[in-house]
Parts: C-alpha cells; sequence; structure tokens
C-alpha cells in the first residue's frame, strides 16, 4: 500500500483505525509519516524521552516484530476498552515511537511500559465545558475569541453560550477584553421612556443600551468598572444622587445636592456635579468602604463623602477645578489654568501644590498614561462663538532634578500606540495595540460642560499625527447640546 | 520555620496504585482534601483514582513549592515584625518565575493538569493552568488552535464560512 496519510488513518472521531493500520507494512507505516508533518508535530516529547531513557536494556528485535506485537496489544479489547477515546493520539504518537524504537532496537518491553503504564492522556475536546468556559473567559482579545470559537463545534457552542450571558447585545469588538472593552459614546436622554444608546467609534453605529433596571430620563454618569452616578437633569436642591451598579444590582445612594457649597451664579447652571471619582482603600473597587469625590457647580469646588454620609464636605478654598484623578496614590486635580495640586486622601487630605501653570484651554483633562507618566490635555476651541473644538495640546508631567525638584508640563507630540477618551466624565487612557480597527496616536472626544458647547463640532477625533480633527455625523451630532454624552465601558 | 517531626504525613496514592508522601500542610493545598480531612481527621491514607502519578506528583511539586513560599514569607514577617514591601514584591515575582517555568509542559500534560487541578480543587494551580492554556490561544487562527490542541474540525464548510462571513476580519492571516 502507498500513498497512505494521516486522513486515511484517521477516522470521523479522530480515531485511527486500527483494522486498517494492520493491514499496512511497517514500510507504510513509515511512508505515512515521512509525508505527514502533522503526524511528526503530534509527537511527544516526553513520550520519547521515555524511551530513550528505558532503552539500556537491549532485546533487539525487528521492526516488524515490534509492530506485529503492537497491533496485537492495540487490538486487544483490553486496551480499547480502557483508553477508548485516546487511541487517536497514541496511534499516531505510537507510530513516531515505533520509528524511533526500530532505529533503537528498543526493548519491547518498555515501550509496552511508556505505552501502557496508565499514562492515558485526556484530549482537550474531552474537557468539561465549564473549564473550557473558564479558558474562554481568560481570551482577552476579540479576535482569539473568534478564532477559539472557530476551530470546533463544541468550542463554538460554549463561546456562543458565553456571549450570550453578556448584558450588552454589541459586536464583539466592544465587549473584549471583557474587564477593559472599548469604550462608546453614551448618550441618555430626557424623557422617561427613552432608552439611552451606545454609539461606536469603530462602525459609527447606535446601539441601544439595555436600561439594567436603571431609571430613565436620568444623567447617567460612568464612573469606573461599570458603575454609574445617576442625576436628574434638572437638578434641584432636592435632586438625589446614587451610584450604581446595573450588573450586580447595586445600589448606593450617595448624598443629595442639598448639601452642595453653590455660588449664587449656579443658579443659572442646570448641571452641579461635573466630574466624579470613586476612590477605594485598595485596588480593589469596594464601593462601600469608598470616598467619593467630585467638582460641583460652574466655579467647580471639591466636594467629598464616604459612601454613607448624609451630607458631602467640602473645602472652599479648593475651587475651579476641571478635573480629577487618582495619580500613584494621590489625587490629582488639575485647574483651568492647568495648575495642579496633588491631595492625600488618608488620612488628612493634606493639600500639596504640584505645578503652576497658567495654560489657555476651554477644558484641562489628567490621565495616568499607560507606561505610568502624568497627562495634561488641553482642550482648545475656536469658532464665531468659541464653542467649537478646534484641537487638543498634550503634555506630560516632567520632573527636573536641581537643587530642589521642579516640576513641570511638558508638551509632547505624540501618544504613540495610546488612545485618549475625553468628556464630560474625564479622561481615560487605552491601548490601541488591543483593539482591532482602531488607530493609536490620537484623541477621542465628546462634549462637556464649563462653557456652551453644542454637540455639532463637538464629538470626533483628532489625530496627533498631523494634527487633524474629525467631526463624527450622523445622529450622535444632532445630540442635544445640554444633555452630556460620556465615555462607557461595557465591561461585563 | 523548621518542620517538626510531628508534623502529620498523609498519604496519597494515584490512579496506577503509587503512593506520595507529603506533610498535611502540602495536602492541603487541595480543598477536595482539605474537606475529606475536615470530615474525618483520622484519614491518612488518600487514595485519588482521577490522578495518574506523572501527574500527581506534579500536583504535589506545585504545592510544595507553594507552601514553601507561604512559610518564607510567613517566618520573614515574624522576623522584622512586618513584612519589607521589597522583599515581599521579590517573593511574588520568583514564585512567578517559577509558576511560569513549571507550566512549560505540552499541552497533553497542561490538559491532565487542569482536570487534576479542578478535581484537587487547587485554586492556584487551577487558575495557572487555565490562564496557561489561555495563552496558547494568543494570535492563532482556527487552524493553528487545532493543531495546538489536536482537536478535529468538526465544523462544516458552510458552517465555518458562517462564523467567518460575520465577523471578516477576525480570520485575517496571522502574522
Amino acid at each position: 500500500m502507498t500513498g497512505i496519510s494521516t486522513e486515511n488513518l484517521i477516522n470521523h472521531d479522530g480515531q485511527v483505525s486500527f483494522v486498517m493500520l494492520s493491514a499496512f507494512n511497517s514500510q507504510d507505516v513509515i511512508d505515512g509519516i515521512s509525508c505527514s508533518p502533522e503526524v511528526i508535530h503530534v509527537c511527544q516529547r516526553r513520550f520519547i524521552s521515555d524511551l530513550t531513557s528505558n532503552n539500556k536494556d537491549h532485546n533487539p528485535r525487528t521492526f516488524e516484530d515490534l509492530l506485529q506485537e503492537h497491533l496485537t496489544i492495540n487490538q486487544s479489547s483490553k486496551y480499547i476498552k480502557r483508553a477508548n477515546v485516546h487511541l487517536a493520539d497514541y496511534a499516531i504518537e505510537n507510530m513516531i515511537n515505533w520509528v524511533h524504537a526500530a532505529n533503537q532496537w528498543a526493548n519491547l518491553e518498555c515501550i509496552h511500559n511508556a505505552l501502557f503504564s496508565q499514562k492515558i492522556w485526556t484530549p482537550w475536546h474531552k474537557l468539561p465545558d465549564d473549564i473550557i468556559g473558564e479558558v474562554i473567559k481568560r481570551i482577552s482579545l476579540p479576535r482569539d475569541f473568534l478564532n477559539f470559537a472557530a476551530s470546533c463545534k463544541s468550542w463554538h457552542s460554549i463561546a456562543q453560550e458565553i456571549i450570550s450571558c453578556c448584558p450588552y447585545k454589541l459586536p464583539i469588538f466592544h465587549i473584549f477584553p471583557r474587564k477593559c472593552p472599548l469604550p462608546m459614546i453614551l448618550q441618555t436622554f430626557n424623557e422617561p421612556t427613552k432608552s439611552p444608546c451606545l454609539y461606536s467609534i469603530i462602525n459609527q453605529k447606535t446601539y441601544d443600551m439595555p436600561h439594567l433596571g436603571l431609571e430613565l430620563g436620568k444623567m447617567w454618569i460612568p464612573v469606573r468598572n461599570g458603575w454609574i452616578v445617576t442625576i436628574d437633569f434638572k437638578v434641584t436642591k432636592e435632586s438625589k444622587i446614587n451610584l450604581l451598579n446595573p450588573l450586580s444590582n447595586s445600589h448606593l445612594r450617595l448624598p443629595s445636592c442639598s448639601s452642595f457649597l453653590l455660588d449664587p451664579i449656579d443658579r443659572d447652571v442646570s448641571r452641579y456635579l461635573n466630574r466624579v471619582i470613586v476612590v477605594s482603600p485598595n485596588s480593589r473597587f469596594v464601593p462601600n468602604r469608598s470616598l467619593v469625590i467630585a467638582t460641583v457647580g460652574y466655579v467647580g469646588v471639591l466636594h467629598f463623602c464616604r459612601i454613607g454620609d448624609d451630607k458631602w464636605k467640602y473645602n472652599p478654598s479648593l475651587l475651579s477645578f476641571d478635573d480629577l484623578t487618582l495619580y500613584k496614590g494621590l489625587l490629582c486635580a488639575v485647574t483651568c489654568t492647568g495648575a495642579l495640586y496633588g491631595i492625600k486622601l488618608y488620612p488628612d487630605m493634606n493639600v500639596t501644590f504640584i505645578v503652576n501653570a497658567k495654560l489657555q484651554a476651554s477644558k484641562h483633562y489628567i490621565v495616568e498614561s499607560l507606561s505610568g507618566e502624568l497627562l495634561l490635555i488641553s482642550r482648545l476651541t475656536g469658532g464665531p462663538f468659541n464653542n467649537k473644538t478646534i484641537g487638543f495640546k498634550v503634555y506630560q508631567l516632567q520632573e527636573d532634578q536641581g537643587k530642589s525638584i521642579t516640576r513641570t508640563w511638558r508638551e509632547i507630540e505624540s501618544l504613540h500606540g495610546q488612545i485618549l477618551f475625553v468628556g464630560y466624565n474625564g479622561a481615560l487612557c487605552f491601548d490601541s495595540t488591543v483593539y482591532h480597527g482602531i488607530e493609536g496616536n490620537c484623541v477621542y472626544f465628546t462634549h462637556d460642560f464649563g462653557y456652551r458647547m453644542c454637540s455639532q463640532g463637538n464629538i470626533g477625533v483628532y489625530y496627533m499625527e498631523d494634527k487633524r480633527i474629525e467631526y463624527f455625523t450622523g445622529a450622535i451630532s444632532n445630540a442635544p447640546c445640554e444633555l452630556p454624552t460620556t465615555w462607557f465601558s461595557p465591561n461585563w | 520555620m523548621a518542620r517538626s517531626s510531628t508534623e502529620n504525613m498523609i498519604t496519597l496514592m494515584s490512579s496506577d496504585g503509587e503512593e506520595f508522601m507529603v506533610t498535611e500542610k502540602v495536602a492541603r493545598e487541595c480543598t477536595t482534601i482539605r474537606n475529606m480531612l475536615e470530615d474525618d481527621c483520622v484519614i491518612t491514607n488518600i487514595p485519588l483514582p482521577n490522578v495518574t502519578s506523572d501527574i500527581l506528583s506534579m500536583v504535589i511539586e506545585y504545592c510544595m513549592e507553594h507552601v514553601a513560599a507561604a512559610e518564607k514569607a510567613a517566618a520573614e514577617t515574624a522576623e522584622k515584625g512586618s513584612s519589607s514591601a521589597p522583599a515581599a514584591a521579590k517573593a511574588n515575582k520568583d514564585l512567578e518565575e517559577w509558576d511560569k517555568a513549571f507550566m512549560n509542559v505540552d499541552v497533553y500534560t497542561l490538559c491532565d493538569l487542569i482536570l487534576a487541578a479542578n478535581y484537587l480543587n487547587v485554586s492556584g494551580l487551577l487558575d495557572l493552568t487555565i490562564q496557561t492554556a489561555a495563552n496558547l490561544i494568543k494570535g492563532k487562527s482556527p487552524e493553528q488552535i487545532r493543531k495546538t490542541f489536536h482537536i478535529q474540525n468538526d465544523l462544516s464548510l458552510e458552517e465555518e464560512e458562517k462564523i467567518r462571513s460575520q465577523t471578516p476580519w477576525a480570520f485575517e492571516k496571522s502574522e
């Protein structure tokens, strides 16, 4: 017999037909091996080492003898019953080992021991579904997920089941990696019947966001890890503020607006709450031990509360802040001129001045880069009413070691592979290489408050490389300007 | 920490009849065994019919390494009153390196280790092996995944085409 290949040897269930095998003579088996690199590929390192290490004791036989005996063994019902599904893999390995054995005049006893001393391997497709499910959950990239799902039927159905558990019915590239999917623009509506929607920056499509038990007709401000702050659109002194996690169905009440320190000017401002961040004592997010920090009102006074407090606390001298972020255990706050303050949250709220700056911008954002640097992003506006975003400048916190340490903002020209997202809920920094179909080195923006900003001309992307700006068109550009859009990561 | 001679020894017996003597502390790393010991504290000989000797010896090796690392950390804390952060970080890194080297196995061994870790309920090892399996998938095409895990493609051409058409970009050739 000539021209055998692995396909001939393996039947539909992946088992080797031993009857067929037994019809071949040794030369055919060797031919089969040499013409099929896949078979060689399957060869087990450990197996070979077992054989070679046991080979000292020799009792030369011909390869034909060896093969004959092996086929007798393999066909015996005892082994077939015991090994059953493992036989496919064995058989392929056996062939390799027969060749090795033939080459080395191995002792049949050794091979026999190596093969059948109950070293029975489980093939991967026989792993229980829940274990495969755990493997899938640890795949971070959507591409890997899909490739895995397309490798066989049972893995495909497990993958589909996992996807069906995702509460967000979104394209796969927006729900992977599960812990940090690419942010989408969240738009809420001031109507108690209208569901919020999510806009994809990859395919420019809008998807209904399931309200997941959240109250409609409220403003949703995504905070972190899927937590959302909700507040009335038309804020009054009595407006309640909640911190919710729709996925875990957790619901925490923050102090109401009545304890905010408000400037007379704020009477005209319908929105009190600007940035909100939640800080946990350790890296894991434990909401009921967390500290909530917010900038409030037109003048951006810093407010603090702990979950369970009935009043907000504030320091009237800490004001005019544009943005907040946590950086190296310190709460950093940037003012409207780009000056940076550091606030030690534990134990005493000690405030230190870090950088003095007089930078012109409509809004400043701060965020930690992927490499652990603090970035300042200045949003520049122009146009007849100075209400259109025309570009961004990005700075990095620079420390100069002299007689004393001086810190400044140094402008940077490139973000490399990073993507920044800025908007009403602050700034986020992502690694573009993780996601498919998105360029790095750019700033995605959606509108923000602090000045009269309409949606048109304030939702889009700015490319750092050629300083080019692109505004999104379509439904999202017609979002009512008095309702903020935010960045939302649909993690699950 | 010196091992006291009175420390309880437990004999674990693999499916192929090999016996492994381990300290109770090491055995307790396996939640399944810990539960057995808690139900019946005089038990000293535990047969494990689902685990072969070569896999069991690897599980024990893993448990011993992790018990030793934990003991070392505890001893250092006791000595200095508090653990120094850089030393703890280094110890963690060493253990990570050890885990990484430990995971340098073929896919068959990996598969059996996952099953054993699952059966014996060694959460750290289960986590490590499953993560290793997930890493093996990274950047591979469906065909490469099948080759890696030696699984048969049982999807019909139409089915495969359907999956591909839903997400065309997912099947670009990987470099």
